[in-house]
């Protein structure tokens, strides 16, 4: 029964909201260690991946719920990312990444001159 | 996610499959009440009307028993550690808490990520010895130690 759950692929639950100046995206990648997570940027997708191997106790699992496996998911990004400056933090479980906007896609107050 | 939406979508599959012109042709069979018909799904959403949504627990846990204690291992990603309630009451372990949206009063593109209030009661399988249950919080995983009192650990008995 223990083995059924493992390595199985998790599609990681995702916000993803927009400010002024850059986007964010949170996945909950519970169990990932900062060694275990992968993030790459490649033809404009990002594709963030981690393992969650589950704990390693020995007993007899009376309740088993959590799905082990490696989470895996895909974005496009689109041509308002400036893909050099993203940047990705891990915290309790929860990669936050942010993708800023280039310059041109940030919002610009136009200021009114007085005739 | 809603089952009663799912089943919706078992039935009307056939629309989103086909985008050519056999869609008006597939939509009248779906009114066929029995074309799709599978006792499977019928069984479920009898069960749906007695027990209302079927929603999983949260959070998710996972029990192991060993000899002398018993450890509970509950999957709860970005969590205050400082708000997360344990409360053991006879042989019932609670835990409580509250995930946090990442930003409150702004439009999200996906929000698929639980949040809000959360309280689940697990019953244990021995009695603990209270005074020396311990938590920790790491990864987004929290693992509660349960010492087992002394009458409910295994004995050897020598036989004379």
């Amino acid at each position: 029964m223990a083995d059924v759950n493992t390595e199985k692929r998790i599609v990681p639950p995702v916000d993803i909201y927009e400010a002024s100046n850059e986007v964010f995206l949170i996945a909950d990648m519970p169990g990932v260690k900062k060694e275990d997570l992968y993030l790459n940027i490649e033809n404009d997708e990002l594709t963030i991946s981690g393992k969650f191997d589950g704990p390693a106790e020995d007993g007899k699992k009376l309740i088993s719920e959590c799905i082990y496996g490696n989470y895996f998911r895909t974005f496009t990004l689109s041509e308002t990312i400036d893909q050099s400056k993203v940047s990705a933090k891990l915290e309790n479980g929860v990669l936050t990444v942010t993708l800023p906007k280039l310059e041109k896609a940030k919002p610009k107050r136009i200021t009114i001159e007085a005739a | 996610m809603n089952n009663r939406i799912l089943h919706a979508g078992i039935g009307s599959h056939a629309i989103y499959s086909h985008r050519n012109k056999e869609v008006i042709e597939m939509r009248m069979t779906i009114i066929d009440p029995f074309r799709n018909w599978d006792p499977f799904v019928e069984m479920q959403r009898t069960m749906e009307q007695f027990l209302g949504p079927n929603r999983p627990a949260y959070p998710p846990v996972e029990l192991v028993d060993q000899t002398d204690k018993t450890i509970i291992y509950a999957v709860l990603p970005g969590i205050d550690k400082d708000t997360i309630e344990l409360t053991i009451l006879g042989d019932n372990l609670t835990i409580a808490g509250e995930k946090k949206l990442p930003a409150e009063g702004i439009n999200y593109i996906r929000n698929e990520r639980p949040h809000g209030k959360f309280r689940r009661q697990i019953a244990l399988p021995y009695s603990v010895k209270q005074e020396n249950v311990s938590a920790s919080y790491k990864d987004g995983i929290l693992t509660i130690g349960l010492p087992k009192a002394e009458e409910e650990k295994p004995r050897n008995i020598t036989v004379e």
